[in-house]
């Protein structure tokens, strides 16, 4: 037989069970979710680590024009790199069975079987392909709902068309799923295959280890700036671009971080929230119990023999909380991971019970519920004996002289009913203080979130308004940009046509190193095709040749540039000096510098030629893009210009989109966890405030309330209750959103986001609160005009 | 009754108690002297606000008084703070109430079994069968366990006593223990404290009742914070005249 002391804990839970149902699920949801996410990051981490692994990445890419075996030796040959492999890469077009076109990227392999630099792994069918054959990356084939045996046709930049045939599928770690890369997918084939397809078989893409460090961002671009100037352009080959760390597999794990970033912190305000609804409910259940704590101490207990009891009943609580919890969150997890594996393309393994992670989750379980009760523990256990036999309960600190209670005793006209709700409302300001604490965090974070969403539509707009043409035609070498625009301008549905340079950049550092992973992006000054958001500094001006802008993403990649600094860049060759004018935000694409087309045509000695014709047309929708992206390409391809890929803008906003989708996505399964943890914080503190005054509605129909007006007293205090959090929350959610979108926009776009405050998230809220408050306030006032006036005043 | 000789269980000399109102200083205990015999059975009376159960509030160290000397028990409560009070009542006296004050949650069992439990008298093995003999004899034993909402105000009453006894303390306090109780259960409640005092238990009794205040060993009349004290009806009703200062029976 136990001790009373604990049948007492165990009776209290069992007796107010819905109340213990409610403090458990609000400590559980909050365990599960800060449990989910620091296993899904341990699983995820661990899983891109493992990719990494089997991948062996390279430390640089050099994209070049064709070259032979001989150079990849050399490069092999120097003590800097310790490998260096070179396939074919042809950027190509796979036709789908509704005849529309989707890019394909087709790696040409020498030696399947000897893959060590982005290694690639068989999963099933052939391998290595025969010639005439293809084998897809595995996510490529689901995404684009291709299996083995199946045929397809393929387009490669000159308009030619062969058949390939899917013979086999294999895992590409350092390719992600579609959806998240550049909508591009991914096959590989057999030199022997390039051949077939009619392309040049020499080797355009070197890869390469460094021997020290290899995955250092700095060692990559170190031997991918030696290769190029000691072996390569000696050899007579031409770099065209260095992509150091610009592999979706980089890109993924900064998206993964801010996921993890937004999951984190809101996981940890869920457990605020359950913490506050901690310290409501144990506050309520001693000044329920303020009598029974009288009692004990009339019998012998002492205030830390007490003390005790009401700690271990939260224990208890916590105790159940984590039971519930803990395995949820690995189930949470597993899926968590598994959803986010299958975009990261990495296969998640475990553990889904990391120690580490359970010990957080016992400690913040057990001991944050502790903590939050032993200050109203400790208070409320101080009650003598006196007060406990003499009193109504605890925390009577109503002031009559207090301005408020003045200013209610002016209110003309109102009912009395009604003006008995507002001085309940405000009689327990200690009570009302912790319920509106509740409240107002909850709908803080229910409004934030709403507002980080809005605020992710904002930036996308802004990302997408960066550049206003409607279809964007990229060629393999720069022509004439006249010859280009008059092929295409006279096209039905093109309003205007320009010609940019966009091209590879590398910036060189005052220390002599290099970052080669730059976009250098030449419009006319006077162009208003482009127009980004200046974060510092000015745009470029019509008619201005030495200056450049550069964008958020290149300064913080940098770190050593401002407004004002004249920056060294090597394009195709050339070194140049401009001086920096301004920063933009950031496109999604990394770092990027935006240089006057005259200026930069005429010192690469190509004036008047441009590598990318950007069109307006007429009507903006995407049929007509479509079709005019369709014709403007036969055209240009008809009069023998190089075209490689033909862009239109809303299928550039579906590929941006499905980005910030994924993480709205979140945001939403996050927002209605909150809704379920605020409501329940909601109905626990109305509930207990009513809970509370059950003495007090006997008292009422004691002296001639019906069931109606004790509901109608009951119900309006509940609205002022909920309206005064919903208003307070509106405020707070002001300056807590801004925080939110500036460290989710820092993680996620490297700049705040555009801040878009939610006005339906708020009105949303005051719906759930509106509702809440009749209902919370509702069932424990029927559940108190049920019980009789004598059972009522003798109610404990 | 009284051994002049004995220690007293309870003496008061001079207490004061004095509460602040909104209407200006109230006494309830005008300094009151008073001295309890151990095996006494006594009953104060007197009218609503005489400072009845202020009395009791200073004996058993609920309240403590603005001004004079109070032992009890063989413990000046004015030194103690209120844990050591708490853990004084635990082993020296039993509290019964007129509302029974069980609680709610907790079986009869469990309810004797709790001031054992707080004092840490007993072993764990004995507590129950300690608390089981006390409600066998109240004659409660097969209600051991049921929750206190499953008996009857008079079988309430007697699981409160049942708990007071719990610890074995010397001094019993009851604060009206029979004025929510039909006269024939009270009348029982009542034998079974005469059955207390003949085994050695002091018990001070506040009642409404004259008719059983007459029968415990020393009547106390209070009236106006004053005790006035009285045998027999005239006594009785001439002390709800003022009186200069609180005689003490002997």
């Amino acid at each position: 037989m136990g001790s009373p002391r604990w049948h007492k804990i165990l009776a209290d839970l069992r007796v107010s069970r819905s109340r213990t149902i409610l403090v458990i699920l609000s400590i559980a949801i909050g365990v599960f979710a800060v449990g989910t996410m620091l296993t899904s990051r341990i699983v995820l981490q661990d899983g891109i680590e493992e990719s990494f692994d089997l991948a062996n990445p390279a430390s640089a890419v050099l994209t070049t024009d064709p070259l032979e075996q001989d150079l990849v030796d050399a490069l092999r040959a120097l003590p800097e790199i310790s490998d260096a492999e070179a396939r074919t890469s042809i950027a190509a077009r796979l036709q789908q069975d509704d005849d529309s076109w989707r890019s394909i990227g087709l790696s040409a392999i020498a030696n399947f079987e000897e893959i060590q630099i982005d290694r690639i792994i068989p999963e099933s069918g052939a391998w290595p392909p025969a010639t005439g054959e293809l084998v897809l990356e595995r996510l490529s084939a689901d995404d684009a709902g291709l299996e083995i045996g199946d045929a397809i046709t393929i387009e490669t930049a000159d308009g030619s068309r062969h058949t390939l045939t899917v013979t086999g599928l294999a895992y590409d770690p350092g390719q992600v799923h579609p959806s998240i890369g550049d909508g591009s997918l991914a096959g590989y084939i057999t030199r022997e295959t390039v051949a077939y397809l009619e392309q040049p078989t020499g080797f355009n893409d070197v890869r390469l280890l460094a021997a020290e460090d290899p995955r250092d961002l700095r060692q990559g671009e170190f031997v991918a700036a030696l290769a190029r100037d000691e072996v390569l352009e000696p050899g007579g080959a031409t770099v065209n671009r260095i992509a150091v760390h610009d592999s979706p597999r980089y890109h993924s794990a900064l998206l993964g971080d801010a996921l993890i970033l937004i999951l984190g912190l809101l996981g940890v305000m869920v457990l605020v929230l359950g913490m506050f609804l901690v310290i409501n409910t144990i506050t309520a259940v001693l000044a329920h119990q303020a009598r029974q704590i009288g009692m004990m101490k009339a019998v012998g207990g002492t205030r830390g023999q007490i003390a005790a009891i009401y700690l271990l009943m939260v224990l208890a609580f916590g105790l159940m909380a984590v039971i519930i919890a803990v395995p949820l969150s690995a189930l949470g997890a597993s899926a968590f991971s598994g959803f986010f594996g299958n975009l990261l393309n990495i296969d998640v393994s475990g553990p889904f019970f990391p120690p580490s992670v359970v010990a957080i989750q016992l400690a913040i379980g057990l001991l944050l519920p502790l903590l939050a009760a032993i200050i109203p523990v400790l208070r409320d256990t101080r009650i003598t004996v006196r007060q406990a036999i003499t009193s109504y309960g605890l925390g009577d600190s109503a002031n009559p002289e207090g301005m408020l209670d003045r200013f209610l005793e002016r209110l003309r006209g109102v009912p009395r009913p009604v003006m008995l709700s507002l001085r309940n409302t405000f009689r327990r300001r200690g009570r009302l203080v912790l319920t509106l604490s509740t409240l107002v965090l909850g709908g803080a974070i229910f409004a934030s979130v709403l507002t980080i969403n809005a605020s992710l539509g904002g930036t996308f707009d802004q990302v997408m308004r960066y550049t206003s043409y409607d279809v964007v035609v990229s060629l393999r070498e720069s022509v004439p940009a006249e010859t280009a625009i008059s092929e295409v301008e006279s096209l039905p549905g093109v309003e205007q046509a320009e010609g940019w340079i966009v091209t590879n950049a590398a910036r060189l550092r005052p220390d002599g190193t290099q970052n080669s992973n730059i976009r250098l992006t030449a419009a006319p000054t006077d162009s208003d095709r482009i127009r980004p958001t200046l974060l510092e500094g000015r745009w470029l001006q019509p008619g201005e040749t030495d200056a450049v802008v550069i964008n958020v993403d290149f300064k913080n990649d940098e770190g050593d540039i401002n407004v004002g600094d004249t920056i060294a860049l090597r394009v195709q060759g050339q070194d140049l000096n401009w001086p920096v004018v301004g920063v933009v935000t950031t496109q999604l694409m990394g770092p990027v510098v935006f240089a006057p087309y005259e200026s930069t045509t005429e010192l690469l000695g190509i004036a008047g030629e441009a590598n990318q014709i950007v069109l307006v047309t007429d009507t903006h929708d995407a049929a007509t893009q479509s079709s005019v992206a369709e014709r403007a390409e036969e055209q240009m391809r008809a009069a023998g210009l190089p075209v490689i890929e033909v862009e239109t803008e809303s299928a550039m906003r579906d590929a941006t989109q499905s980005i910030f989708n994924i993480l709205v996505i979140l945001l939403l399964v996050v927002g209605g966890l909150l809704v379920v943890v605020g409501s329940l914080g909601l109905t626990g503190a109305m509930s207990l405030n009513v809970i509370e005054r059950t003495r007090e509605i006997g008292v009422m129909r004691a002296i001639g309330a019906s069931n109606g007006q004790v509901a109608k007293i009951v119900v309006t205090e509940g609205l002022v209750v909920g309206l005064l959090g919903w208003l307070l929350a509106s405020i707070l959610s002001l300056p807590m959103s801004w925080a939110l979108s500036y460290l989710i926009g820092v993680a996620f776009v490297q700049s705040p986001l555009e801040f878009t405050f939610s006005i339906a998230g708020i009105l949303l809220w005051l719906i759930v609160v509106l509702v809440l408050s009749v209902v919370a306030s509702l069932f424990p006032a029927r559940n108190a005009w049920r019980l009789s006036v004598r059972e009522v005043l003798a109610y404990e | 009754m009284r051994a002049d000789n004995a220690r007293p269980l309870i003496h008061l000399r001079d207490v004061v108690k004095t509460f602040d109102t909104a209407a200006g200083p109230f006494t309830a205990l005008d300094n009151v002297s008073l001295r309890i015999d151990p095996g006494e059975f006594i009953a104060v009376t007197g009218r609503s606000g005489s400072g009845k159960s202020t009395l009791i509030n200073m004996l058993t160290g609920i309240d403590r008084p603005t001004s004079g000397e109070l032992l009890v028990c063989g413990e000046s409560l004015k030194e103690l703070s209120e844990n050591q009070l708490a853990v004084w009542r635990g082993r020296n006296l039993g509290i019964i109430f007129q509302f029974f004050q069980l609680l709610p949650t907790l079986s009869v069992l469990d309810n004797v079994m709790l001031p054992m439990d707080f004092a840490g008298n007993y072993s764990s093995r004995e507590r129950p069968e300690r608390a089981m003999a006390l409600l066998d004899q109240i004659g409660l034993g097969d209600h051991a366990h049921k929750l206190p909402s499953g008996l009857s105000g008079g079988q309430q009453q007697r699981a409160a006593i049942a708990r007071a006894l719990a610890n074995d303390p010397p001094l019993l306090v009851a604060d009206e223990p029979t004025g929510n109780l039909d006269s024939e259960t009270a009348d029982s409640v009542f034998r079974l404290f005469e059955q207390l005092v003949d085994s050695g238990k002091t018990i001070l009794m506040v009642t409404h009742d004259d008719e059983l205040a007459k029968r415990t060993g020393r009547h106390i009349v209070m009236l106006d914070g004053r005790i006035v004290s009285a045998t027999d009806d005239e006594l009785v009703t001439a002390a709800r005249t003022p009186q200069p200062e609180g005689a003490l029976h002997g």
